[in-house]
């Protein structure tokens, strides 16, 4: 083989190595930019799950909302003292225990009466909260208040 | 012998061969960055991220229902021919058409929906969901009692009310 010969195959071998790296890069670079252009395509806010899934505290009688027995009338936005206990709660939005820290957690606090309960993984890391005015029902009688939602999104791994 | 490959070396001079390569490598570029494009579009209105987006949106349905004190009926606004939705109690499941023995090719989402007596085994449940639409072009999601049922979306025929017949008053000089 003659000297440029040789030298024509070093320089095209190193060529093609420093092409084949900037090619697996780009291939790399590539495959990250569609992960995460999925990921903002599929993205949903936490805000508006946790709102859709809230909604119901406050409007079935299953949960907190005031519902007259006798003529079965449920009245949204009226929580009744009497449901509002962990034992509800738990019915209400029965996340599983063993995994239920990697979805959405509750905290509800009643802020004028100051009760507070929660869903059963709820470690007190809140992302946001929701208030919302609510009238309560306690016996006979009817105060108004705010219900603050504190959500929990979810965790990668149950706290210590 | 003369290659495609060493043609520039008998027909063109180094400077006019190093031009054309550029010119070359130039296209390949734009043409990849093209291609790059095209399939990102293509795949963001792909089937995949189709059957993922429909099955969170029935998700969120179902959870907004669940908030619905009394009856309430949602059609879902997008055509989704395409896909077959399995809604039970606990989950939404969302997979592409004739693809149910694929596993992995399959969206799940899991429901939380109110029970009556959280100790019983199994827990005996407030509101139940269930559901089956294969290659619907509209679905609904119907919310009676405390039960919700994913179903084809019933036809309804709406006739435009008739005229109102408005009393001619005559007209006093």
């Amino acid at each position: 083989m003659s000297e440029e010969g040789s030298f024509d195959i070093a320089t095209k071998s190193i060529y093609w190595m420093i092409a084949g790296f900037v090619i697996l890069m780009l291939i790399l670079v590539f495959t990250v930019l569609m992960i995460n252009y999925k990921s903002k395509l599929l993205h949903v806010p936490e805000e508006q799950q946790a709102q859709f899934i809230s909604l119901r505290f406050m409007n079935i009688p299953e949960c907190f909302a005031y519902g007259d027995s006798r003529s079965e009338r449920v009245y949204p936005g009226v929580i009744d003292l009497s449901k509002f206990t962990q034992e509800q709660m738990k019915r209400c939005y029965p996340v599983p225990e063993e995994e239920g820290y990697k979805e959405i957690n509750f905290e509800l606090e009643l802020r004028n009466m100051g009760r507070k309960i929660k869903s059963s993984d709820h470690y007190k890391i809140a992302s946001f909260q929701l208030d919302v005015p609510v009238l309560v029902k306690d016996g006979e009688a009817y105060s108004s208040d705010t219900l603050i939602i504190k959500t929990q999104t979810e965790l990668f791994r149950r706290p210590e | 012998m003369l290659s495609p490959y060493n043609v520039h070396k008998v027909l063109l001079n180094k400077k006019a061969a190093s031009i054309i390569l550029m010119i070359f490598e130039l296209l390949v570029v734009i043409l990849v960055v093209g291609m790059t494009f095209y399939a990102a579009r293509n795949y963001a209105k792909s089937e995949t991220i189709q059957k993922e987006i429909i099955t969170e949106d029935l998700r969120m349905m179902v959870n907004t229902l669940v908030a619905v004190p009394g009856d309430a009926i949602v059609r879902y606004p997008q055509d989704t021919s395409l896909f077959t939705f399995i809604l039970t109690s606990s989950e939404v499941i969302g997979y592409l058409k004739g693809q149910e023995s694929q596993e992995l090719g399959k969206v799940r989402r899991t429901l939380f929906l109110p029970l009556e007596d959280a100790d019983a085994t199994p827990p005996k449940r407030a509101y139940t969901a269930s559901g089956t639409v294969e290659g619907e072009k509209s679905i609904c999601l119907e919310k009676k009692n405390k039960h919700i049922s994913l179903q084809p979306c019933p036809e309804v025929n709406i006739t435009p009310p008739e005229p109102l017949e408005i009393a001619k008053t005559e007209e006093t000089p």
